[in-house]
């Protein structure tokens, strides 16, 4: 398998997503200096640059032990799993597949941070990568941490059974879409081929006993790289996402909450800006709860762990553009179509 | 750069992040960035820093994407698949250096008007019932409750008579909402749930001759009895002020839920 990847990929497009992120982030870095001079010159750049740069920090100390959690646990994967451990697990039936991906957080504990460094792994060890999409996507959510949180913000009740049906239900479909493709080989990232396309080293290989002390330096060494990489794609997601924090105004936002469709866009619009970690959401989706509908804070709490902007640009890093761009749009398309749905016939 | 220089840089780095994070921690400025119920996560992650730091420095080991470790160099055809070169990827190192370089230069800023006047100010309090159960701030003495803690009892509550005249006691930092009108201010506090980027903004209306003149930003103590005030067309906790004393910045100035 790992042969045939190589050949079929097209070469060269690797490195090209993360170059491209970085130009684009600067560019607009750029743009923001020059608006703000324009608005109150020296003075209101710096004091915009260092509540960027706190912010910005916040994201990134925040979202560290999660992405460390994940990267440690792909060491553990690569280093003490099998091949066939993997794959053995999962249905070969296309929707069962996609099914088992979603509920996979429930043994992975992690959120949107640890998740993808994950997911690269198993891929690399034989999981399908549309089952590898959906344990992405449903992930996040569908933990028992997360599940925890929402239980204590919201109670047993329609919130945690709508976050829970709903999370399942879009990360299975979406999976199950992407496991039409005929070559799913195809929709992985440059790099995530070459990453798959490295044999376990031979010591590792063989039946030769190593000691468990090596082994866990391993694990450690793995999880450096796997933090080094995904970790890079953490800090230009947190910047961007700290740079609209400074100039998008939430204020504005808010004061729109009502409406059974905007109200909707509005939490998705949010969630997607905030870049909150899953394990919370709860609690500030809580403080909607009072003045949006039940549908938007649904649509909340289900897309928001799905993609935000720190996560979509880790996502670049494992896939191709173009399958970043249809597991953006949707999982939006379902989830609106969802909230907007409950909002309109089901008197929640 | 030679694979055992990128592994010195990459513990070096992860080192520095472990560091960093400690003097946050030891120096109470942490909270400046996320929510006190993190800092254990925090310190524990300082320590996890470490652990990788030392097995990767000394290490000479090539990464998984330069596959042409001895053992494997009777492979060596197919390495040559994609074209990509075989060296470290320093820019990465760099990326994760800039913002702990950043984090060092650039002091925390405590968030203040400056950006309520982006994010707006919610009469919506965020409710955790980790910290109190069903929010029953209304069994604390009045004089004891912070803006949280009055913002959340309006939002609580469908009759706000109850809550007509008893004296209040709180501490925030002065903003001037554009719809305020003659001699008031917002008495603010900024409420973060998780990090600083999640901040939420809660304010209430206090009535004190001459404060629409008074400066953005400065740290107020501010008592006297409540009413049930307006600010755009929403209900919020208001203070006709008997005193405004203008104090330090605390060291905590944000309240964790």
């Amino acid at each position: 398998m790992a042969k045939s990847i190589g050949i079929t990929s097209p070469a060269r497009q690797s490195r090209l997503s993360f170059k491209w992120v970085l130009i684009g982030l600067i560019v607009l870095i750029l743009a923001w200096i020059a608006w703000s001079l324009s608005l109150g010159g020296w003075p209101a750049l710096l004091d915009r640059l260092s509540s960027f740069t706190t912010i910005f920090l916040s994201i990134f100390i925040e979202a560290s032990p999660f992405l460390l959690l994940g990267s440690l646990g792909s060491g553990i994967i690569e280093v003490f799993f099998a091949d066939q451990d993997i794959s053995r697990w999962v249905p070969s039936n296309p929707l069962l597949g996609a099914l088992v991906g979603s509920l996979m957080g429930l043994f992975f504990p992690v959120c949107e941070c640890g998740v993808v460094p994950l997911t690269r792994r198993l891929i690399k060890r034989g999981l399908p990568v549309p089952v590898g999409i959906s344990f992405l996507l449903g992930a996040p959510a569908l933990n028992p941490i997360v599940l925890m949180s929402t239980v204590v913000a919201f109670g047993w009740g329609p919130v945690l059974w709508g976050r829970v049906g709903l999370t399942l239900l879009i990360a299975t479909i979406t999976g199950f879409i992407f496991s039409l493709q005929k070559d799913p080989t195809s929709l992985l990232n440059q790099t995530t081929l070459d990453f798959c396309a490295v044999k376990p080293a031979p010591a590792l290989a063989s039946s030769e006993p190593v000691r468990l002390k090596d082994k866990i330096q391993q694990v450690l060494a793995t999880s450096a790289d796997e933090f080094f990489e995904i970790g890079r794609f953490l800090v230009l997601g947190a910047s961007l996402a700290s740079l609209l924090q400074t100039v998008v105004p939430q204020a504005a936002l808010l004061g729109l909450s009502q409406g059974p469709v905007l109200s909707v866009l509005i939490l998705i619009l949010l969630a997607v800006l905030l870049s909150v970690c899953s394990t919370v959401d709860a609690f500030i989706a809580l403080s909607f709860a009072g003045s949006f509908t039940t549908g938007s804070i649904l649509a909340f709490l289900v897309f928001g762990p799905m993609v935000d902007i720190k996560s979509t640009a880790m996502f670049l890093h494992v896939f191709q553009r173009k399958t970043v761009v249809y597991m953006i749009l949707l999982p939006l398309f379902l989830t609106i179509l969802a909230a907007v749905f409950i909002n309109f016939n089901l008197g929640l | 750069m030679s694979w055992r220089g990128y592994r010195n840089l990459q513990g070096l780095i992860m080192i520095g992040w472990g560091l960093f994070l400690l003097d946050k921690i030891d120096s109470g400025r942490l909270l400046l960035y996320i929510n006190r119920r993190y800092v254990l996560l925090i310190a524990l992650t300082a320590v996890a820093f470490f652990a990788v730091a030392q097995a990767v420095i000394g290490n000479r080991k090539k990464g998984e994407h330069a596959h042409t470790d001895d053992e494997l160099s009777g492979e060596a055809e197919e390495h040559q698949h994609a074209g990509h070169d075989h060296r470290p990827p320093a820019l990465g190192l760099l990326v994760l250096a800039v913002p702990l370089l950043l984090g060092t230069v650039f002091p925390a800023k405590t968030l203040d008007s400056s950006i309520v006047a982006n994010k707006g100010v919610d009469s919506r309090a965020p409710l955790s019932k980790i910290s109190n159960a069903a929010f029953t701030s209304v069994s604390l003495a009045s004089t004891q409750r912070s803006v949280m803690d009055w913002v959340g009892d309006f939002n609580s509550t469908s009759d706000l008579s109850a809550f007509q005249n008893q004296q209040a006691d709180v501490t925030g930092f002065v903003y001037h909402d554009v719809s305020l009108g003659k001699n008031q201010f917002l008495v603010s506090r900024f409420v973060v749930t998780c990090c600083v980027a999640d901040a939420i903004a809660l304010g209430m209306v206090v009535d004190w001759p001459g404060g629409d003149k008074m400066p953005d930003n400065i740290w107020v103590e501010v008592q006297g009895p409540v009413y049930v005030a307006e600010l755009g067309g929403q209900k919020l906790p208001g203070i006709t002020a008997q005193s405004v004393k203008t104090i330090q910045t605390p060291d905590q100035p944000y309240i964790f839920p």
